[in-house]
């Protein structure tokens, strides 16, 4: 057994650094702020200051959980700062039994915790070509947290849903920046919110952070960020998806592929994230030594568990198997390292995932009018040398 | 060639370039149909980012009407008030991707008159061309970016929120808007994280900020008012 070298817990825990645990919070805060104030850390790409959409660099992603001050940002209108003393969890619609719940009265009907990976629907728009409006994110609009809260089949369950009930529309607490904007409304069938949705409280083991969705948010295993709605004030149980800019016009995806630049004929919502495989070690740019130098990376998406994820040194010409991590549990991401001896020279890394359907990271991203959903083979440029 | 699906492709202008220059049609459209078939024009070498093109011989295009200033003041006025310059300056969209954006925008209330639409649309994509690449983003520490959206303190203001509400009717509705849910001109108000950091809201009313206005004999009696009203005001699940 290992003792940290602070001595300030004893034995190190397995594959957590002390620092780890500060971000995780299960250090006390006087003692996280001593160490944030000492550490000149990571620091988070600004794609848009006002509201936020700050953007997780790859590096940071090599623990199974992302801490959550490094945790990508995205944000429609920015927080709403919510009286939690007035704060109700609203349930109405088709539902037997409406409630406005407190949010200890929300806890107490179940807790669960679940690891998901949460990835904007726009994470690599920056990447296409031609380039699309919105956000730029590159590669880091995505991070795995430990989700607490309670599962949305429970509260259903409780509030009784009625025969005619399709859809779950979350009630978000954000205010457009104008009135004539429409609010940040997103629908889900009924079957997904019954089969694995959490609306969550906490993130890493802590409250949930204001930029995160405090007080609460939905967490939607598989699908896109833009299911995962924040600052919850409640939920809708409807016949119909809301009708709203967001589900109508927003978030749709060509029903077939399109030639970049392309106008689709007819479009379809988007929902799940699709196959996607991302290098963390090394860094892009890494100057790296001859020798044994560790690949290492996620995969996540797709059907059903990562069943492979392929390496190649070469930019593409040839592949090799990486060790991938088994499943842990539907809509988390596995992790992969592969054996890389490397000698000197200019390298271009690649890295493809299947799923368990067969579906392959594809070479080229399907290009779409708003960017969305980018999977293309991930790219890491690198030097060796001596 | 690849950025060939453009349907308008701009060349770089330097921002010491006082006046924008006019483009060229590169390919016929690809797809995205511009609101307006841009008028023909001659091909205009690529490569050389700094050549200025020969205008166009028919119809003086929107450069014609519209200064590097005017786009400026414009880009500040229109995009400004909601958006931080980030999200502008790395979309690199061109002239018919911008027009469906001002568009959208003014369909959501921006205030932008009709006639300012295509000024706009053709400064922004020569002001940030697509055969460049973006600037390089900024870093943020988390701590900053946290801070940002933080309260200082979580007291609620002592102020006249009776007085706040008359004072804010007159000085800030019209852009904010009498229930302070944002206007086209000024954003939403309500719950906004800037609430609690009253020395920051306090500068922000005596210095103004962008678009907003400075208040500079506003007493901090009248600045807690203010804030006391705002404070009073809660959201809905609409």
């Amino acid at each position: 057994m290992t003792l940290c070298r602070c001595r300030c817990l004893g034995p190190a825990m397995d594959g957590y650094s002390r620092r780890d645990l500060l971000r995780l919070g299960l250090l006390t805060p006087f003692a996280s702020r001593l160490a944030l104030a000492k550490s000149s850390g990571p620091e988070l790409i600004v794609r848009s200051s006002r509201p936020q959409d700050l953007e997780t660099p790859v590096s940071a992603l090599t623990e199974e959980f992302t801490p959550n001050d490094l945790f990508f940002v995205r944000s429609h209108f920015g927080p709403p700062l919510i009286d939690l003393k007035e704060w109700r969890f609203e349930i109405r619609g088709e539902v037997e039994r409406p409630a406005r719940w407190t949010l200890q009265e929300l806890q107490q009907v179940g807790s669960t915790r679940r690891a998901a990976v949460l990835q904007c629907a726009g994470n690599g728009r920056a990447l296409f070509n031609p380039r699309i409006a919105g956000a730029q994110w590159e590669r880091g609009a995505v991070g795995q947290a430990l989700w607490t809260g309670v599962k949305l089949s429970d509260v259903l369950t409780k509030a009784g849903l009625k025969s005619d009930a399709k859809f779950i529309t979350f009630l978000p607490g954000d205010h457009p920046m104008a009135s004539k904007v429409p609010r940040f409304m997103r629908s889900i069938p009924v079957e997904k919110a019954l089969e694995d949705v959490v609306l969550a409280w906490q993130m890493n083991r802590v409250a949930l952070p204001l930029l995160h969705g405090a007080p609460l948010r939905a967490v939607v295993p598989g699908w896109a960020g833009n299911h995962w709605v924040k600052w919850l004030r409640g939920i809708e149980v409807a016949t119909k998806e809301d009708p709203g800019f967001y589900m109508q016009t927003g978030y749709k995806f060509p029903t077939e592929p399109i030639l970049p630049g392309g106008k689709p004929k007819a479009v379809k919502s988007l929902t799940e994230i699709p196959v996607k495989s991302l290098i963390v070690k090394p860094a892009a740019a890494a100057r790296l030594r001859v020798g044994n130098q560790p690949v290492q990376g996620v995969a996540f998406g797709g059907k059903g568990p990562i069943a492979r994820v392929q390496v190649s040194v070469d930019d593409g010409e040839t592949w090799s198997d990486a060790q991938l991590d088994p499943a842990p549990v539907a809509g988390a991401w596995q992790r992969w390292d592969f054996d890389w001896i490397a000698l000197s020279g200019s390298y271009v890394l690649r890295a493809r995932a299947t799923d368990s359907a067969g579906s392959v990271q594809p070479k080229e991203p399907a290009w779409n009018p708003s960017g969305y959903l980018y999977n293309a083979w991930d790219e890491v440029h690198c030097e060796v040398g001596a | 060639m690849k950025r060939g699906a453009w349907s308008i492709a701009f060349l770089a202008v330097s921002c010491a370039n006082p006046r924008p220059a006019p483009t060229a049609s590169s390919t016929p459209d690809a797809g995205v149909s511009p609101v307006q078939p841009a008028p023909p024009s001659p091909a205009v070498a690529s490569g050389d980012s700094k050549a200025i093109p020969t205008p166009p011989a028919e119809q003086p295009s929107a450069a014609e009407k519209i200064t590097y200033e005017e786009g400026m003041l414009l880009q500040g006025q229109v995009c400004l008030s909601c958006h931080s310059i980030e999200l502008i300056s790395t979309s690199r969209i061109g002239e018919a991707g911008w027009k469906a954006e001002v568009v959208k925008m003014k369909n959501w209330g921006t205030l932008v008159e009709d006639g300012q639409v295509a000024p706009l649309a053709f400064w922004l994509a020569v002001q940030y061309p697509p055969t460049e690449s973006p600037p390089i983003a900024a870093r943020i520490t988390p701590a900053k970016a946290i801070a940002a959206v933080t309260p200082t303190t979580r007291q609620r203001v002592r102020g006249d929120s009776k007085l706040g509400a008359t004072l804010y009717q007159n000085a800030c509705a019209s852009c904010h808007g009498e229930d302070a849910l944002g206007l086209g001109g000024g954003p939403v108000l309500v719950e906004t994280p800037a609430l609690y950091q009253p020395a920051q809201f306090a500068r922000l009313i005596r210095h103004g900020a962008g678009r907003m206005p400075a208040f500079p004999d506003f007493k901090q009696e009248q600045i807690n008012a203010v804030l006391s009203f705002l404070q009073s005001l809660s959201g809905t699940p609409g």
